[in-house]
């Protein structure tokens, strides 16, 4: 079995010292050992942190603002909905372009979303509605991407698992509590309950002897 | 059981050496009622599979029926780790919405009470997952600090763990006349208390080689399968909530986010470590400036949002917590959909848990911090 | 032979270290003043909690039995988990006018999770959050609580 372990050298004695802080500590502990053994791969020198952090700042700077994302939406996907919400822009695409648009919006480099915050279903009266926060890492904006199920009894849509696979886990959230079936998930089972339940999210789910109305 | 391993094992056929064990849901090092059901050759793993809701609560469909400040009181139980985080992430939601201007106190209360609880949670963590790898004199020490935080918390809100401090519109409290005095004799304890940290687990080797190189998580991982937080960072994602997108007070304040770059055991453990060191160094740039003024706006004795979607994301102890209120202008929401960290940041662990031993498995679920209650809300 | 010398020179480090944990441990052993536990339950008697805790919902007398509740009802609204029932009964007052009052105001500590929103949500003051908190007990029907003392009655000037 591989094992990425190496041995780890003399630490040594150090002076205690009473303001020392655990990455001092820690990076003085390395640069010693990376002079004693001359071993560079470690890796773990946290010097090049900080520049790591200037980098996300300088690239924070190209993000584009929510009118320039709207814009390019727009014109990029005549057919969708594109608006300004409360707080960010949301853009509504039909359930047969999903896969396709969210495929699009990560691997276009002006827009590059490639981390899923959080993935919500939603029960309305004539459909359920898969909202999607999205954020660039690059770029740092964020969007709101919403696809509705046809109706609500077949409910499906395609899964984007393939896309962000923490998006597998969350559809499975979703499945259980909203019943929408996802195409072509790899694991689609039930998180939280067994199947002697619904749907509790649904707006119709009644349980007499679980769920006390009042 | 015959009937539920054959419902649940979807995954590829078992080989003629390998057998399945269950870890958990009652086992200490899950820290919860969390079950990993686990396919081993001899004592490598070769699949982990998370097995979770032992402990859903149905917050979030109990949410639809209750009024907005009684969902913060909610809020507690998910993350009971970072219970002011949360309710803060409640209330900044609904004043977002209503477009509420909190007093300039409220911000700074809440930012301090944010960072001490992180403290408190880190603080926990620590001599949690000390416990989890053999050194069981870590758990009292740890505890021992906890608790300073914790008669803070009791002085000023009355309650330690479910705080329910922050209300939409302000605090439930004004801080208690010692508050002041008491975080920074606490901080000035901590300082000293917390390089023994180092001195009893960090630096010991027996230590460091457990943790060092297990369970790696790359920045490209970590980024995809939306892990945030210390266990984010560690590998170098960037991800910190509070200096992307900044609220309360923290845009008046100046602190480092603390990136690693290996994204092993040992820099997750590292990265929470540094936290503490930068939590006390934001609480002494807040705790004497604290503005004066109102402890609270007031609102109306009914909330009611306006009809649209929220979206309000703060820095839990754990990485990202997102707060979504659909509203359909009742005074209940429609929908409340809660992004809890530990629900992303424990899917991961099928990813970076193979091909290592179960004590390594171990290892990277102490590192992880995982709080069950967050992950089944 | 290098891989020898390493393997030698962890052992000494890792004893090493480990002595370096026990000092602290050590440090602890011989101060035991230092240390903070707390001698619960014997300290009984002295132990003082804070007075913003929050241990049960009381409602506070004064020495003529009297309580500043009126029975309106808003701290069981105002509670997320239905622990609070207000009973109130209509009487004729001196003036021969109809009043609603408080008959009972039942608690059930049982289901509360102290929260405090039922004492925000009092117009009047008239529940607060007590100090105890030596709840358990044997059997579930004690934790039914009827706040207003028999008897009682509401405070003079205490508007509605
Ligand atoms: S403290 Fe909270 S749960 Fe308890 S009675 Fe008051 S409102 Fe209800
Ligand atoms: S305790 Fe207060 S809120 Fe509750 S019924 Fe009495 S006066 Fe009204």
């Amino acid at each position: 079995m591989k094992r990425g372990r190496e041995i780890v050298g003399i630490v040594g004695k150090r002076k205690p010292d009473s303001v020392c802080k655990t990455s001092q500590r820690f990076d003085r502990m390395v640069n010693k050992k990376n002079k004693v053994k001359g071993n560079k791969d470690i890796g773990l020198s946290v010097t090049s942190r900080n520049k790591e952090v200037n980098l996300a700042q300088s690239e924070t700077n190209q993000a584009m603002t929510n009118e320039q994302l709207i814009e390019q939406l727009t014109s990029a996907n005549p057919d969708a909905v594109v608006k300004q919400g409360s707080q960010y822009p949301e853009i509504t695409v039909a359930h047969d372009k999903l896969h396709a648009f969210m495929q699009n919006i990560k691997s276009d480099s002006s827009l590059a979303f490639d981390y899923l915050v959080c993935e919500t279903g939603v029960d309305y009266p004539e459909f359920i509605q898969v909202v999607y926060h999205l954020e660039s890492t690059s770029h740092r904006h964020f969007m709101v991407v919403k696809a509705n199920t046809e109706n609500r009894e077949t409910a499906t849509l395609d899964t984007v698992s393939d896309i962000w696979p923490t998006a597998e886990f969350h559809e499975c959230e979703i499945y259980d509590l909203l019943g929408i079936r996802f195409n072509n998930h790899p694991n689609l089972r039930r998180y939280f309950l067994d199947d002697t339940w619904g749907h509790p999210l649904r707006k119709d789910f009644h349980d007499d002897i679980h769920v006390v109305e009042r | 059981m015959a009937e539920f391993s054959e419902k649940y094992i979807i995954t590829d056929e078992i080989k003629a050496d390998e057998y399945l064990v269950n870890i958990g849901p009652q086992h200490p090092s899950t820290h919860g009622v969390l079950r990993l059901l686990t396919r081993l050759e001899g004592e490598i793993v070769h699949n982990v599979e998370p097995h979770i809701g032992y402990i859903h609560s149905g917050i979030e469909k109990m949410t639809e029926a209750l009024s907005y400040p009684q969902i913060v009181h909610l809020t507690d139980r998910m993350d009971y780790l970072s219970a002011h985080m949360n309710n803060e992430a409640v209330c900044l939601c609904v004043e977002n919405a209503l477009q509420v201007e909190v007093p300039e106190r409220v911000k700074y209360i809440r930012t301090i009470f944010d960072e001490l609880q992180r403290l408190a949670s880190h603080q926990l963590w620590w001599c949690a997952s000390g416990m989890d790898l053999g050194a069981l004199t870590a758990f009292f020490y740890g505890l021992r600090d906890r608790e300073d935080i914790l008669d803070i918390f009791e002085e000023t809100c009355g309650a330690r763990l479910t705080l329910n401090y922050s209300v939409p519109g302000g605090v439930m409290f004004d801080i208690h006349p010692n508050f002041q005095k008491s975080v920074k004799a606490f901080i000035t304890k901590f300082r000293k208390k917390l390089p023994e940290y180092d001195k009893l687990l960090t630096d010991n080797i027996i230590f460091q080689n457990r943790t060092k190189g297990v369970g790696v998580l790359s920045k490209e991982d970590a980024i995809a399968f939306g892990v945030t937080g210390p266990t984010g960072r560690a590998s170098g994602f960037s991800c910190d909530v509070r200096k992307h997108h900044p609220y309360s007070a923290y845009p008046y304040i100046k602190f480092d986010e603390k990136l690693g770059t290996d994204g092993d055991s040992f820099m997750r453990w590292k990265v929470r470590m540094d936290e503490m060191w930068e939590s006390m160094n934001i609480i002494e740039q807040l705790i004497d400036n604290i503005p004066e003024g109102d402890f609270a706006v007031k609102m109306k004795g009914v909330i009611k949002l306006p009809e649209g979607e929220f979206y309000q994301r703060v820095e839990s102890a754990r990485g990202e917590f997102g707060v979504y209120i659909v509203s359909d202008g009742k005074k209940n929401p429609y929908r409340v959909k809660f992004r809890s960290p530990g629900f992303s940041n424990l899917f991961t662990i099928n990813h970076i848990a193979k091909g290592w031993k179960i004590a390594d498995l171990v290892a990277i679920m102490a590192t992880f911090d995982l709080v069950i209650p967050d992950i089944d809300r | 032979m290098k891989s020898f010398f390493n393997y030698i020179a962890e052992i000494f480090s890792g004893v090493w270290t480990l002595l370096t944990g026990m000092k602290v441990t050590a440090k602890y052993f011989f101060t035991p003043w230092k240390n903070v536990t707390q001698q619960y339950p014997e300290n009984r008697d002295t132990l003082v909690m804070y007075d913003r805790f929050r241990g049960e919902v009381i409602m506070p007398h004064n020495e003529n039995n009297e309580h500043k509740c009126t029975g309106c009802g808003l701290c069981e609204n105002a509670c997320p988990n239905g622990s609070i029932e207000i009973i109130s009964k209509s009487i004729v007052n001196e003036e021969g006018k109809k009043k609603r009052i408080i008959d009972q105001h039942i608690y059930h500590l049982g289901m509360c999770t102290f929260c405090n929103l039922c004492v925000r949500a009092c117009p009047s003051d008239a529940i607060v959050m007590g100090q105890k908190f030596e709840h358990a007990h044997w059997d579930r029907s004690t934790f039914t609580k009827v706040l207003n003392q028999p008897g009682s009655k509401i405070m003079e000037g205490i508007k509605e």
